[in-house]
């Protein structure tokens, strides 16, 4: 330990110009950040242009500081004058482990600890979106950055790097993984993938650390991110088949309450009902079936919902993967491959429709009275903003929320209703931003005063269901969306 | 512990680059104590060679050891006993030459820098990055000897350095090597050195080597090889029976017949006086002249001598 910390302090000394420039980054960001915060009293669109550099020059800054420090050791190569020397390799490992630790992970820590507070959260409260925010930054940046540091000699050489990997990247989500976002992936598939990311690049890191055979660390690098890919592209895009279907049937246990029904309802939807509400792919159609989830409590809301269906005919079947559907009042809105709705749109077939969603209960809620500023549950904050609540949180908003707004007798110059005021917060799981602070504005269909009291109802799972339902002659052309 | 015999055992290393092998299978034991030459041409396998023995480079078979240790696991504790001098090393340009020194001192369980930077007439508070060629290598010089390693390795420190600073390193790492083995004599540190200035290096080596493309030719004390090599000149009384002869035996090297008068390169002389044999294989020799060689004449001679076909008269 002894050895890391010389390791670390020579680091210092000798970078302490490049840890300058990015505290100032940091300390700017920080201080002007708040400044183009919704409510905020300047609103100057070169600030808030300069916000976004910095945003993109921050994560930049991670990337020079950990290659100047990796390369300080330089791994690649046969001159440098350290690997004749009595470094052991996991004190040098350390010493770069600790200074990406303090220097760089640290002051962007502190400068987003900074921001919750100043944006009257409590740290406490974000501790545990703080751990899941510096998970996702090392798992995405710091461990990544570091390897592509390892095996590169140069800076320019890990630019060149970052930058193949960011093309690649790109083509994967615009090219092979186009359309995957409407597919639902295994229960937990991302985390095992990221595990396995993480695992295998630590791996490869300590290996080069250990052995300095920059030839095989690439190539294992290289491996791996194809690896990641190739399981991504299979997981999410539900190439996998039958096991990933069955997976996801497994963590959706069909239901047991008799009274929950997946209906599908006789006729087809009146025509004002058929327009099209989801985004489908451009491969893909969207098709509307009046159905009708029957036996939900009370109160109880869909969340979530996921449809995959099995279309028969003679000598044809065709199962489609898990996909993003639209559950509304009396339709239910899934999206189909081109392909086989021009083979089979125009056919009697049998269709067997499954669906899968989480089932949401109102929770506690709690009402809370409108100010210029207030505490609001969720660890959450709120303002107000040309007479809309805007409401900040740090990093996340775990729970789906539904807010109800009662004017109060206070005159605010706002015509006031004896009619409640709705609206519905999502969940926001946010941990990659560099601004820690998520803005939530509450759209209500009007305006309300301060001293209007808002009741906040958080939503909480109730439960994990699957539901079936069986058409033994459908004809799908009949049910496409216009 | 007992001390392995020899400092350097080398056991049919090789190693090749993209299919070309650039040093051929060979053996190779470097005493203790020896100081060490390294001779060969410019991409003889010199370097290499150094690079496979501190784990720099992996062989692509064969096997080695330093101080006992086997190379390929030679790593960071190691290094304390085995220091490494050479003209590519990379250098933190902005650390001071006092800062280099500061910097290194906790690595080495035996660091004593006492007297080194004015021994080598080097500033102490400028930069690396800012020093001449042979500062820098005094710097390495310093940086290596203050922590008294058992064995040196040094790849070509003396390149591109004046008659001065050569003679200021020599005399530094000569003065350094100061303290005897109680037994043997000889000093407690090994010196393996691959150098092109060779008068420089025969003023100290006790051992040579000699590599051609990669084949180590021989490896022998330095009295030796140069008692064995002896520059002959052969007065015949007529050069005809020589001309038509055409064939030497394979201990004369280079043979050149001009007029009447044959010159080569003698490398038998430790087992036989070269008179007697030329007037064995020559008997229509008049007069013949035996010289002792200096390294530089014997690294010629043996240059030229695998250049032309072994034994054949020019």
């Amino acid at each position: 330990m002894m050895q890391a910390l010389h390791i670390f302090r020579k680091d210092i000394r000798h970078l302490w110009p490049e840890c300058g420039v990015y505290c100032v980054m940091l300390l700017v960001f920080a201080v002007a950040a708040p400044l183009v915060w919704p409510g905020s009293s300047l609103t100057n669109p070169a600030l808030a242009a300069a916000i976004r550099v910095l945003t993109f020059l921050i994560p930049l800054a991670f990337f020079v500081l950990i290659v100047r420090v990796v390369h300080e050791e330089s791994l690649v190569g046969v001159n440098q004058f350290w690997i004749t020397r009595p470094y052991r390799w996991w004190s040098l490992l350390a010493a770069k482990g600790l200074f990406i630790l303090i220097c760089v992970l640290l002051p962007f820590v502190l400068m987003q600890c900074w921001l919750v507070h100043h944006a009257g959260l409590s740290i406490d409260a974000a501790a545990s979106g703080m751990m899941r925010s510096i998970l996702i930054v090392s798992v995405y940046a710091l461990i990544p950055y570091t390897l592509v540091a390892a095996i590169t000699a140069t800076l320019t050489e890990a630019f060149m790097a970052l930058a193949c990997m960011f093309i690649v990247w790109l083509c994967f989500l615009l090219t092979v993984n186009e359309g995957n976002s409407m597919n639902l992936s295994p229960p937990h598939s991302w985390a095992i993938l990221i595990v396995l990311f993480v695992g295998l690049l630590t791996g490869i890191l300590i290996y080069q650390y250990a052995t300095r055979r920059t030839h095989y660390s690439r190539i294992a690098f290289v491996a791996a991110a194809v690896l990641f890919i190739f399981l991504l592209w299979g997981f999410s895009g539900a190439r996998f088949g039958a096991p990933v279907r069955a997976m996801i049937r497994d963590a959706y246990p069909l239901s047991s309450e008799s009274s929950l029904q997946l209906v599908v309802l006789p006729g087809l939807l009146p025509d004002h009902n058929r327009s099209t509400d989801m985004r489908v792919q451009k491969d893909s159609v969207e098709i509307k079936l009046p159905a009708r989830l029957k036996g939900l409590p009370d109160g109880y809301r869909i969340h979530n919902p996921n449809v995959s269906f099995t279309l028969e005919m003679q000598g044809y079947r065709y199962t489609s993967p898990w996909q993003t559907a639209n559950l509304g009042v009396d339709v239910l809105s899934f999206p189909m491959l081109r392909t086989v709705f021009d083979r089979v749109g125009r056919k009697d077939v049998h269709l067997h429709l499954e669906l899968l969603a989480e089932k949401l209960q109102p929770g506690i809620s709690r009402v809370v009275t409108a100010a210029e500023s207030f505490n609001v549950p969720g660890s959450g904050r709120c303002i107000f903003n040309q007479g809309f609540p805007v409401c900040r949180y740090a990093f996340h908003m775990l729970s789906p929320t539904r807010i109800e707004a009662i004017q109060g007798n206070q005159a605010c110059g706002i015509s006031t209703s004896a009619r409640p005021a709705y609206a519905t917060f999502p969940v926001i799981p946010d941990f990659s931003r560099i601004d820690p602070i998520v803005q939530q504005h509450v759209r209500f269909d009007r305006k309300i005063c301060p001293a209007s009291q808002l009741t906040f109802t958080e939503y909480v799972s109730a439960g994990r269901l699957r539901l079936q339902a069986e058409i033994p002659s459908i004809r799908m052309a009949e049910y496409q969306a216009r | 512990m007992s001390r392995p015999a020899a400092a350097i055992e080398v056991h049919h290393l090789s190693k090749k680059f993209d299919g070309n092998e650039v040093l051929s299978s060979f053996d190779l034991s470097v005493p203790h104590g020896s100081i060490f030459a390294l001779l060969g041409h410019n991409g003889a396998g010199k370097t290499t060679l150094i690079k496979l023995l501190l784990n720099i480079l992996v062989p692509s078979s064969g096997s080695a050891t330093v101080l006992g240790q086997p190379t390929t696991s030679l790593a960071g504790p190691e290094f304390t006993r085995i220091g490494y001098i050479s003209e590519n090393q990379e250098l933190p340009e902005w650390m001071t030459v006092q800062g280099l020194l500061d910097y290194l001192r906790p690595f080495y369980p035996a660091w004593d820098e006492t007297g080194l930077l004015e021994d080598l007439d080097l500033p102490a508070d400028r930069k690396l990055g800012q020093l001449s060629r042979g500062m820098r290598m005094k710097a390495m010089f310093a940086s290596v000897l203050a922590f008294k390693p058992s064995l040196i390795l040094m790849d070509e420190p003396f390149a591109g350095l004046d008659v001065v600073t050569r003679d200021m390193l020599i005399r530094t790492l000569m003065g350094r090597l100061d303290s005897k083995d109680e037994r043997s004599g000889r000093s407690e540190t090994t010196i393996l050195i691959s150098s092109h200035e060779l008068a420089e290096i025969e003023t100290f080596a006790t051992h040579v080597a000699f590599l051609h493309e990669g084949r180590l030719l021989f490896a022998e004390p330095m009295a030796n090889l140069i008692m064995r090599f002896r520059e002959v000149t052969v007065r015949l009384s007529s050069p005809e029976p020589v001309a038509t002869c055409r064939r030497f035996p394979a201990d004369w090297l280079s043979p050149e017949l001009s007029g009447a008068i044959l010159r080569f390169t003698y490398t038998g002389a430790n087992m036989e006086d070269p008179e007697t044999i030329v007037r064995r294989e020559i008997p229509g020799a008049e007069h013949i002249d035996s010289d002792p060689m200096n390294l530089q004449t014997i690294f010629l001679a043996l240059a030229k001598a695998n250049r032309t076909r072994h034994g054949s008269l020019r």
